[in-house]
């Protein structure tokens, strides 16, 4: 089985939209007043094309009106040929029934009828892009052609070459149809226009033809004299024509003339002028031709009247034209002087709108710009300017927050300035405290920190204190130490005295103790003597009875006995001496016992007053007074002592003179034992009993010396360790003030307060 | 008549301490400076002390300790008026014996109010 090893998830990269990140596209090079810029040329595009369109149109109504002047420019010619080719089907209609009054109108009209053709085909030529008639101006001059032969040659009928005629000016009608239609006449937009065009180009030629066919079929009736029904029936529906054709033509103008009041004198003038030459030729054809049975009027005379009319209405017609052309000319200018006009304004506002943009664009701009100028100062760390264009949009508002921001910012910088001074000033507090705190440490306790007004200023004031207390805690201690310097300097001079003394004391009883000895010695001598002196009494006793040998021995042994009684004496004195001499030195013992007593007493309070210091010095002390009370309880004991044993000593003292009396009498009687050998016996008893006396004594004295020479030895025993304690009490002095020096010396490195 | 001695390096601070006090009758002693002030409050032993923290030679705290430690002069109240404001320094100047604490700057009743609390 495989474990699926759980998918890393790489951390995704920290992503800083801020910096470097370029969003807006192709424009994000572009400046606001660029951007804003295109805003306008964006908008100038359909703008542009609508304008164009309009513009176009525009054109277009020119354009169209501009091909209508061309159209019209083919009515006159177009007439002209209408006209010629009329005047020459009359004519030659004339000609070929034999009428050879009219050969030189009709050869007049024939040249005319060429030249007005060459002129409509040279025209047609011209124009050809706009208003194409050439094939028909080309069938018109072929028919013609043929028609001009066929007259020539007189090979036709005059009802035929009317007809012939008739068929070229038909097709000359459609040319001119053509050519309205062509050339937008048919479509003129304006009344008066149109019904001058719908005259020029549709009830003018129709009334035109229906005269001329009038004029050529009257005039052929006048000439022939003779009329039938069918030319009649043409005739007079010719005629009908011709009156219906006038009533339109006059309905045409009056509708021009409604559509422009302008035109009323020109047009109401061809109007009537029309009216009176065409009602006065019908009604002269009515009655000379056509409703007539005698037909006498002359062809002369009937030709000229429908010439006159034709004329009067060619001339109609070309003012007619004129007319049209002016209303199309002026209509050309109207519309040329509109698009002018409307391209002035187009370029007007298209100036306007620039410069509104313009306007608009620098009222965006400027603010913008100073903010940038400003917002860019303050990147550089510069918050010496602010944004002074306040506009009352959304960039005002943002120069407003700038402005804020930057009183922030200098707010904050002037904070911070505060809080770099404060920081600065905390530093320089704390370098000289650090200073302070130095020498405090170097020992010098009058040193205090300054308390300034920031955080530091409490702290400072705390060492302080703890400085202040310290000082006066360390005076203290120094007095203190003063103080027990003092004392152990004196008890050490005291332990001192009492180790002299203890030792005195020791040396003294060390020679009382010989002295003792050699008493105790001398005593159980005496003891050993006495005794000895006891047996030599019995023995004299018995001597005595032996005989003068004996006497002469004894008188030996009492010299012998003077000799060591004198001598016992002698110790006894000096034995007396000697215990007078430890009652003092027990005295001595007893002062100074006092003396330590006393000391230690001070010791005791003095090591109560160091506290823990003196807590060891306490207990010696202590131990001291004891001893020292212990040495007076033992000094007092041996003078008690002493005075017994002196008191002993006396009595010896007083035995042993008495004896050596004794002896010396013994001695006497024993020298005069020769003479009186009786009397030796009772004194042998004398001497024996005086010796077991002795004896007795001596052991008794033997006894009292052993128990001096014991409190002796006790007395040097307590001495000896009055001694070391002293010792040990003068090491414990000596150490304190050792110590009591060191700590005035620790004391010596701290400048204390006074 | 009620004296006040008040102690402070600025003489501007002095002046003010010492109108507003005289106008409410209060007998003033103003001392400039710390140096040689607890031998004065010592001998003239006022009612009350109004007392500055940070001075030159010698700072309020300091002479405040020393009239503290002093019999004759521990029991005369003493009010801190200084421009350290913080929590810790008035409760330090409280610690080290003074009855209370008014912050600079301060308000003629402010002070007053303080002032009537003890005297």
């Amino acid at each position: 089985m495989t474990t699926a090893k759980p998918t890393q998830l790489k951390p995704a990269a920290p992503s800083n939209p801020s910096v470097g990140s370029r969003s807006g596209g192709v424009f994000s090079r572009l400046g606001i007043g660029a951007k804003i810029g295109l805003i306008p040329l964006a908008m100038a595009l359909p703008i542009g094309v609508l304008l164009a369109l309009y513009v176009s149109s525009q054109n277009a109504d020119l354009a169209f009106s501009n091909k209508e002047r061309v159209g019209v420019q083919f009515l006159s010619p177009l007439k002209d040929t209408l006209e010629s080719l009329q005047k020459h089907r009359s004519s030659s209609g004339l000609v070929l029934i034999g009428d050879r009054g009219f050969v030189s109108a009709e050869a007049a009209s024939r040249k005319a009828v060429d030249a007005t053709l060459k002129r409509l085909e040279a025209l047609s030529a011209q124009f050809k892009s706009q208003v194409n008639i050439s094939e028909a101006v080309a069938e018109t001059l072929s028919q013609w052609d043929v028609v001009k032969g066929q007259t020539n040659a007189g090979i036709i009928s005059a009802p035929g070459s009317l007809e012939a005629h008739t068929r070229i000016i038909s097709l000359l009608r459609t040319t001119l149809d053509a050519v309205a239609n062509q050339s937008n006449l048919i479509l003129d937009p304006d009344l008066d226009s149109y019904y001058t065009m719908n005259s020029s180009v549709s009830t003018l030629p129709d009334l035109l033809e229906s005269v001329g066919r009038a004029q050529a079929q009257s005039s052929t009736i006048a000439s022939s004299r003779l009329i039938n029904e069918a030319e009649r029936a043409s005739l007079g529906l010719i005629l009908g024509q011709a009156t219906g054709q006038l009533k339109e033509l006059k309905n045409n103008l009056g509708y021009a003339v409604q559509g422009n009041a302008s035109l009323k004198a020109d047009l109401e003038t061809l109007s009537q002028s029309a009216q009176d030459k065409t009602e006065a030729l019908v009604n002269l054809y009515s009655n000379r031709v056509l409703n007539t049975v005698n037909l006498t009027t002359p062809v002369r005379q009937i030709y000229d009247a429908g010439t006159r009319a034709l004329d009067t209405i060619y001339g109609i017609y070309d003012r007619n034209v004129v007319v049209l052309d002016r209303l199309i000319a002026v209509r050309v200018g109207q519309l040329e002087q509109a698009r002018n006009l409307s391209l002035l304004a187009v370029v007007l506002v298209l100036l306007l709108v620039v410069l509104l943009i313009a306007a608009i664009v620098r009222s965006i701009t400027r603010p913008v710009r100073q903010l940038v100028e400003v917002v860019e100062k303050v990147g550089q760390g510069d918050l010496s300017q602010k944004a002074s264009l306040i506009t009352g949009d959304e960039i005002g508002v943002l120069a407003r927050q700038v402005n804020g921001s930057i009183d922030l910012l200098r707010e904050t910088n002037r904070r911070n300035a505060e809080e770099l001074e404060r920081t600065k000033k905390l530093q320089s507090n704390i370098g000289a405290f650090l200073s302070v705190t130095m020498d405090i440490s170097d020992g010098d306790l009058t040193q205090r920190g300054i308390v300034s007004d920031d955080v530091l200023g409490n702290v400072v004031d705390s060492i302080n204190v703890m400085t202040e207390e310290l000082g006066y805690t360390l005076k203290d201690v120094k007095k203190t130490a003063d103080s027990v310097n003092l004392s152990s300097n004196q008890m050490t001079e005291t332990t001192e005295d009492i180790a002299r003394g203890a030792q005195a004391t020791v040396l003294e009883v060390g020679r009382v103790n010989l002295s003792l000895t050699d008493i105790s010695t001398l005593i159980r001598q005496t003891a050993l003597s006495a005794e000895e002196a006891s047996q030599l009494a019995a023995q004299t006793l018995s001597a005595s009875q032996e005989g003068t040998k004996a006497v002469q021995d004894t008188l030996n042994n009492m010299v012998q006995i003077r000799e060591q009684v004198s001598s016992v004496a002698q110790r006894m004195t000096s034995l007396e001496a000697r215990s007078s001499d430890i009652t003092g030195v027990a005295e001595t013992l007893n002062t100074i016992a006092s003396q330590i007593n006393l000391l230690s007493l001070h010791a005791l309070l003095e090591a109560a007053g160091a506290g823990e210091a003196g807590v060891r010095f306490y207990t010696v002390a202590g131990e001291v007074r004891e001893l020292a009370d212990s040495s007076a309880e033992a000094a007092r004991q041996v003078a008690t002592l002493v005075r017994s044993v002196q008191a002993d000593v006396l009595l010896v003292s007083q035995s042993v003179l008495s004896s050596q009396k004794q002896v010396e009498a013994g001695y006497l009687v024993a020298t005069q034992t020769g003479e009186r050998l009786n009397d030796i016996s009772k004194l042998a008893l004398n001497s024996a009993r005086l010796a077991q006396s002795i004896s007795l004594a001596t052991q008794e004295q033997v006894k009292g010396a052993a128990q001096v020479q014991q409190v002796a030895q006790t007395i040097a025993g307590i001495a000896r360790e009055s001694n070391s304690t002293v010792e040990r009490g003068q090491a414990a002095a000596e150490n304190l003030k050792v110590l009591a020096g060191q700590l005035e010396q620790n004391l010596a490195r701290f400048r204390l307060p006074n | 008549m009620t004296r006040v001695m008040i102690i402070d390096d600025s003489t501007a601070e002095l002046k003010m301490m010492e109108s507003i006090l005289t106008s409410n009758s209060y007998n003033v002693t103003p001392i400039l400076n710390g140096v040689g002030a607890e031998e004065q409050i010592a001998t003239a032993r006022p009612d009350l002390i109004l007392l500055d923290v940070v001075m030159p030679g010698r700072n309020g705290y300091e002479i405040l300790r020393a009239l503290k430690r002093n019999p004759n002069s521990k029991d005369i109240p003493v009010i801190m008026v200084s421009s350290k404001g913080e929590d810790t320094d008035i409760a330090w100047g409280k610690r080290q014996g003074a009855v209370d604490y008014v912050t600079k700057p301060y308000t003629a009743e402010a002070v007053m109010s303080v002032i009537k609390k003890y005297v």
